[in-house]
């Protein structure tokens, strides 16, 4: 385990977040611009969760589980919200977000794009949001 | 030149020169300062200005928050004739713009001579 951690749902500890796991993921050697984007995907994997799973409701928590094993970092968000969202977003291009000045839905595409394998599971009523991807450490 | 310093750990300058507004964006847009970029930027909209060059040379980061403050307000500019024009990208936030095929939607350039030249 490289990262685990919990946060209180507002959107201030977003930049926490990824202080800590850019730093922690440097250490195990994840750097530059692969460091960058699996930063920025565990970033909107958060937000979505703080923001519209939880409604940035400060009396609850999410936790940030990452692991490095044999060149596979698994990154798991635990939150007890209600994260919903439309899979058909994941196929439209992004004409659509534009032609509908759409703000939501972007980071899951970004999601998409930078990681290899993307999971939402409901767990005994938590939510697990699983972000798989190899990663050539150096 | 008008200052905003936000405690969110976004700071803008903006600085109107002849017929446009270079805007200055210091520090991280995320899904916490895009509330008040947001904010700001269509304030500004309201204001008449609509040719903005944006000086990205100190923007560290950007989510896709404050990428969606830019798409869902290119239209109230560029429908009145004007445009987004970002100059000084760092790698890791051009990549962002990348990675959702964004870079024919903006224009983008290296330098604010360039900027400034594209609207001469």
């Amino acid at each position: 385990m490289i990262a685990h951690y919990s946060v209180i749902c507002r959107r201030e500890e977003l930049k926490s977040i990824r202080d800590r796991l850019g730093a922690e993921l440097e250490t195990h050697g994840i750097t530059g611009l692969l460091r960058d984007q699996v930063v920025l995907a565990v970033d909107e994997a958060c937000a979505n969760a703080i923001i519209h799973g939880n409604d940035c409701d400060e009396n609850r928590t999410i936790r940030i589980e990452a692991e490095l094993r044999e060149g596979i970092l698994t990154v798991r968000i635990y939150d007890v919200g209600q994260f919903e969202f439309d899979p058909k977003l994941l196929e439209r291009d992004i004409d659509y977000f534009i032609r509908n000045k759409m703000k939501g839905g972007l980071g899951l595409k970004l999601i998409h794009a930078i990681m290899d394998e993307v999971r939402f599971d409901l767990v005994d009523g938590v939510c697990v949001c699983t972000m798989i991807k190899a990663v050539p450490v150096s | 030149m008008n200052t905003t310093n936000k405690p969110t750990g976004l700071n803008l300058i903006s600085e109107p020169i002849v017929g446009a507004l270079i805007l200055k964006i210091s520090g991280e847009l995320d899904a916490s300062s895009s509330l008040d970029f947001d904010s700001r930027l269509k304030q500004l909209i309201a204001e008449g200005h609509t040719h903005f060059i944006f000086d990205g040379t100190e923007l560290a980061y950007i989510a896709s928050a404050g990428l969606g403050v830019f798409i869902s307000n290119k239209d109230d500019v560029y429908d009145k004739g004007g445009q987004f024009i970002f100059f000084g990208l760092r790698e890791g936030v051009q990549n962002v713009f990348n990675l959702l095929g964004l870079t024919d939607l903006f224009t983008f350039v290296s330098s604010q001579e360039e900027a400034m030249d594209l609207l001469a």
